[in-house]
């Protein structure tokens, strides 16, 4: 699944340390058409990054960085990828690096088990800027994503007020949950963007 | 992976770190093969910080995880942010429409019976007058007319719309059919019980077990409530048919409620299952609610708090 207009193949940045070579090698491993190689690279390691992050993990971005290297050095050393099972193998070196992290960091871990934990503060004390922006964005969305999102997120104990947007809608409450998302995913670039921080999807 | 649970409860163990390393290991593959198996989860992620963003959860280990991560606190103040906007929407697109008594819809009681003595007046006086013209055959017409009266000394009817739609009909019109001697005698309607004084909970029900629950909501029980009313959420369950639940207080271990071949009834809202539990079987605690179908186990925590006079 790819956004329209969200890739560029000639402007796929490489990861530090991995050669050009071992690279491109990776690219036609994902699939041999050098655009959508690019474009199945970037959802990967978009996912990779949320993978790691999902699992607690400190620098999510510099793992996923180390992912693809390690799985690029093997490919460099002959090692082909199923095409029955491409991205397995992804996964596979993935969880290698996670545990690695982890037995690095069980002390650190413990800690972080012992609970009583307070809430985390917000982003930025004054939340007024970010809610300008906010309000900018909606206000550049189609008039029905931006109807749907709002009345998604409306009033307290809001699982009632879903279910029935998702029935007056006649799709299923995981297919609401998943278009409601994606229009958020829009608010988020475009937040991003409004306040002048780096939006998720550039990569250092 | 227990592909019988819905796929958001999956993805919500997933988040919260309550799948085994196993299960979560499979379903990271899935997610890395699945695009939209990703969204879901990205969404159901978003939906987490949403809740807490509302204080809807409490803050456990796995949550302070999402939110602290720099994706995360912007995920946070993206969810506080959409929340505020959409909830200040709500409240201007409210209307209070001011409540009018339908007066005209209420006969004052003193007045309904004073024009039904008057009407019963009225009719004996024509019906002497009718006996004293007409030939005797036409009896019977007169006890017809008589029994057709609506009956003068009146049940105890109780204030509310049962009233008012009785004391419309009896200051209107006259029942269709004549009502035989045995009705008007028996005339006061039957007292209706009063309905059990209940209080309603709804909640959602979880695979997720063990002390690192997100979320334990906590009910009300006013003073006088008889019946307590739990609607639980059955949503992605329905092709198990008939269930089985069972209430059981946490601090004493002790199953305080349970009951069979419950099926799911559909609400406004969806498809739930509804218990009916005394209220004496629940005073002020933890309690864990378990349904079992076939070999699904789910369970959900709640907290009751009876409040005194």
């Amino acid at each position: 699944m790819t956004r329209p207009g969200d890739h560029d193949a000639t402007r796929t940045p490489r990861p530090q340390g991995l050669t050009r070579e071992g690279f491109e090698a990776l690219l036609t491993q994902l699939d041999p058409d050098r655009e959508r190689a690019g474009q199945r690279y970037e959802i990967n390691r978009r996912k990779l990054v949320r993978l790691f992050e999902w699992r607690g993990c400190d620098s999510p971005e510099n793992l996923t960085d180390e992912t693809f290297d390690r799985v690029a050095r093997k490919l460099a050393e002959g090692i082909e990828l199923r095409s029955a099972d491409p991205y397995g193998y992804f996964c596979g070196v993935a969880h290698l690096v996670y545990k690695e992290v982890m037995r690095r960091a069980s002390r650190e871990r413990r800690a972080l088990e012992g609970g009583g934990w307070p809430p985390p503060e917000c982003l930025s004390e004054d939340e007024s800027p970010y809610l300008e922006c906010l309000r900018q964005c909606l206000d550049g969305l189609a008039h029905e994503e931006r109807d749907l999102v709002l009345r998604y997120h409306q009033g307290e104990n809001n699982v009632r007020n879903r279910q029935a947007l998702a029935r007056e809608l006649g799709i299923q409450l995981n297919a609401l949950r998943i278009r409601v998302h994606r229009v958020r995913r829009k608010l988020e670039d475009c937040v991003h963007g409004c306040l002048g921080s780096p939006s998720r999807e550039t990569f250092s | 992976m227990n592909e019988n649970l819905p796929k958001n409860e999956l993805l919500r163990g997933y988040l919260l770190g309550e799948l085994a390393e196993d299960e979560a290991d499979r379903l990271e593959r899935r997610l890395i093969e699945d695009d939209e198996f990703f969204d879901l989860c990205e969404a159901v992620e978003a939906d987490l910080i949403a809740a807490y963003a509302r204080g809807e959860l409490k803050t456990d280990v796995a949550l302070h995880r999402l939110v602290s991560s720099p994706g995360g606190r912007a995920r946070l103040a993206l969810a506080r942010s959409l929340n505020s906007v959409a909830d200040s929407r709500l409240s201007e697109s409210r209307t209070v429409v001011p409540f009018r008594r339908r007066v005209a819809a209420v006969v004052r009681p003193g007045a309904q019976w004073a024009l039904a003595a008057a009407a019963a007046i009225l009719v004996l006086i024509g019906a002497f007058w009718f006996t004293r013209q007409t030939p005797p055959e036409s009896g019977a017409q007169i006890q017809e007319v008589k029994n057709s009266l609506p009956p003068t000394s009146g049940s105890e009817q109780q204030p509310g719309p049962s009233k008012t739609k009785a004391l419309d009909t009896a200051s209107q019109t006259p029942p269709d059919r004549p009502v035989r001697q045995d009705e008007r005698t028996s005339a006061k309607t039957p007292k209706r019980p009063e309905p059990l004084k209940a209080a309603v909970f709804e909640l959602a029900l979880t695979t997720l077990r063990g002390a690192e629950r997100a979320e334990v909501q906590k009910f009300p029980v006013p003073a006088g409530t008889e019946l307590v009313e739990i609607r639980l959420d059955v949503e992605g369950y329905e092709d198990l048919e008939v269930f089985h639940a069972a209430v059981r207080n946490q601090e004493s271990r002790e199953t305080v409620w349970e009951k069979g071949g419950l099926k799911p009834r559909r609400l406004e809202w969806g498809p739930a299952l509804v218990l009916d539990i005394p209220a004496g079987r629940l005073p002020s605690g933890r309690y864990e609610v378990t349904v079992t179908a076939g070999t699904t186990d789910v369970s959900q925590q709640f907290e009751v708090a009876r409040e005194n006079r």
